[in-house]
């Protein structure tokens, strides 16, 4: 059977201690009882510890135990203000955060609330503070993190800001100091074949021969490195691009390499996207300059450039029949100066694919392959989500 | 008599790179050569080494690499265009920078054209000529009139 229970009924059967106590050494908060002049009576769990001290060392203590040595003349002051005052209790955001000492001298700050009964012709206090050094703790620290992080994005900023005026400068002197010894030797080499010709053999001619093939390599290593640290810093632009048109704005700059070859070219009308169009011109003109390359020993050559939903995204392709790679190799495809392919196989600097990617992931887009030997290569990328 | 042509360039190999490609293109004009920035200001203003030259013998044709120890090509490219002496002779930027900054300045600040040195002689030959070709017998330069002084714009050959 059961009974209706609600405070008074609980009272009646003689159980007001058992819910005090329940109530006090349930609370986290110090919670503290105090007789009319101000010795202590009651020192719950939460009290303990967040003083350190246990109860039975306080009991008939005064308060001033928890109240560091300076503030013990204010806070009698405060007390018989607060036993003449009109109202019965102060709330704890009412007031600014007191001082309390711990057992082992530690002065810190609590949130503090109080209240008085009037008990026969005594004051009875009853105080419940909050420790809020950990709160404060952490509210400076965030402070302090709030501020510190402002001033660590103006330093990176800044660093940021010289690291780009230095590659800036880098680059200019890359392209300016570095192709004109290149110049000298093809030049001087080109001048000797010319005007002494007749003083070589077919060896020493060889040997003049190799010097302009490798500055002149290392000429187009410069112009493509220079491409790709252009493509990072640059600032892109977003329009609608067609990207057909540039395929076959391209394809007649590429053909003009070997013109005798014969190359099927499978490109689409009006395949666009939104991106950046100087940026997807170089994308495109190495991949498809790519395609054209390893697609050279084929009688019939085929490259398509297509596009096609996959899993709801737009993935546009360029595909081969040539050579194709191993995709054993394909974690080194996309990291420049890596090749595939041998240099007197096939001609490259390496730099070209890695133009690609930054192209790409400058889009937050992504790139893919698939190949195998003999089989083909194709190409897959997508230009920004959505 | 054909005027001359100025070429300022501060690098040797450069310097006979381009003469000798001049002279595979059969240009037979004078050519006149100036090795950093302050020496064609002086060749200009007929200073120190320059005190002599006369001024019936004004180039034809201003070749001016961007780089140059002292004062550089744009400062020079600056002052052509600001005197009116000058300021009709077309002037060619031929430098090794392809940098879009430096040759959108160039040509703001009225270079006739702008032109990247490469690396590959028989297509750097080829650029010369080009450039000799037209720049010389083709190009019909603006003479330089009393108009073009009360222009507060650069002049533009």
């Amino acid at each position: 059977m059961s009974i209706d229970v609600d405070v008074e009924t609980l009272a009646s059967q003689g159980l007001s201690r058992e819910i005090l106590l329940n109530l006090l050494n349930l609370a986290s908060d110090a919670i503290i009882l105090l007789n009319d002049d101000g010795r202590i009576f009651s020192f719950n769990r939460g009290a303990e510890t967040v003083f350190g001290h246990s109860e039975s060392d306080l009991i008939g203590k005064s308060v001033n135990v928890l109240i560091p040595q300076s503030f013990h003349q204010a806070h009698q002051q405060y007390l018989h203000t607060f036993k003449q005052a009109d109202i019965e209790s102060r709330a704890m955001n009412s007031r600014r955060p007191v001082n309390g000492v711990r057992k082992n001298g530690e002065v810190f700050h609590l949130d503090a609330a109080i209240s008085k009964i009037r008990l026969a012709d005594q004051w009875v206090f009853m105080v419940i503070m909050r420790d809020i050094s950990e709160s404060e703790q952490i509210l400076a620290e965030l402070q302090h993190y709030k501020l510190h992080l402002e001033d660590l994005v103006e330093q990176r900023t800044v660093e940021l800001c010289n690291l780009n005026q230095e590659l800036e400068a880098f680059s200019y002197s890359v392209s300016h100091d570095l192709r004109a010894p290149l110049r000298s030797i093809d030049g001087f080499s080109q001048a000797l074949l010319e005007d002494y010709s007749d003083s070589f053999d077919e060896l020493a001619t060889d040997y003049l021969w190799r010097l302009r093939r490798a500055s002149q390599h290392m000429g187009e290593l410069i112009d493509n490195l220079l491409i790709l640290s252009r493509v990072t810093r640059y600032d892109l632009s977003f329009t609608t691009v067609n990207l057909s048109q540039l395929c076959q704005k391209i394809i007649p700059e590429i053909v003009q390499l070997d013109p005798s070859r014969r190359v099927n070219w499978l490109i689409p009308d009006n395949i666009s996207c939104w991106c950046d169009e100087k940026l997807c011109e170089i994308l495109l003109m190495n991949l498809l300059s790519n395609a054209w390359k390893y697609s050279a020993r084929e009688a019939q050559a085929e490259i398509e450039f297509g596009v096609k939903m996959i899993d709801q995204e737009t993935v546009f392709f360029i595909k081969d029949n040539g050579v194709g790679f191993d995709m054993a190799y394909v974690d080194k495809l996309f990291v420049a100066f890596q090749r595939l392919h041998g240099g007197d196989e096939f001609k490259g600097t390496g730099v070209g694919l890695a133009t690609v990617y930054r192209i790409i992931t400058r889009h937050h887009g992504r790139i893919w392959a698939e190949a195998s030997v003999d089989q083909g290569a194709c190409f897959y990328f997508t230009l920004l989500k959505g | 008599m054909n005027q001359p042509i100025l070429l300022v360039e501060d690098n040797s190999d450069d310097e006979l790179l381009t003469l000798r490609a001049f002279k595979k293109s059969n240009i037979l004009n004078r050519i006149d050569v100036v090795r950093d920035g302050q020496e064609a200001l002086d060749y200009f203003n007929r200073q120190g080494l320059y005190v002599q030259r006369s001024v019936e013998e004004n180039p034809e044709l201003i070749l001016l690499d961007l780089k140059l120890p002292k004062v550089d090509g744009i400062e020079v490219l600056k002052f052509i265009r600001g005197c009116d002496q000058y300021n009709n002779i077309p002037v060619v930027v031929l430098t090794s920078s392809d940098q879009e900054t430096d040759i959108d300045y160039c040509y703001a600040i009225g270079a006739n054209s702008y032109l990247c040195k490469p690396v590959d002689f028989n297509d750097f030959m080829r650029c010369v000529q080009q450039v000799g070709r037209y720049w010389l017998l083709m190009n019909v330069t603006r003479a330089k009139t009393v108009e073009t002084k009360k222009q507060e714009t650069t002049g533009w050959a």
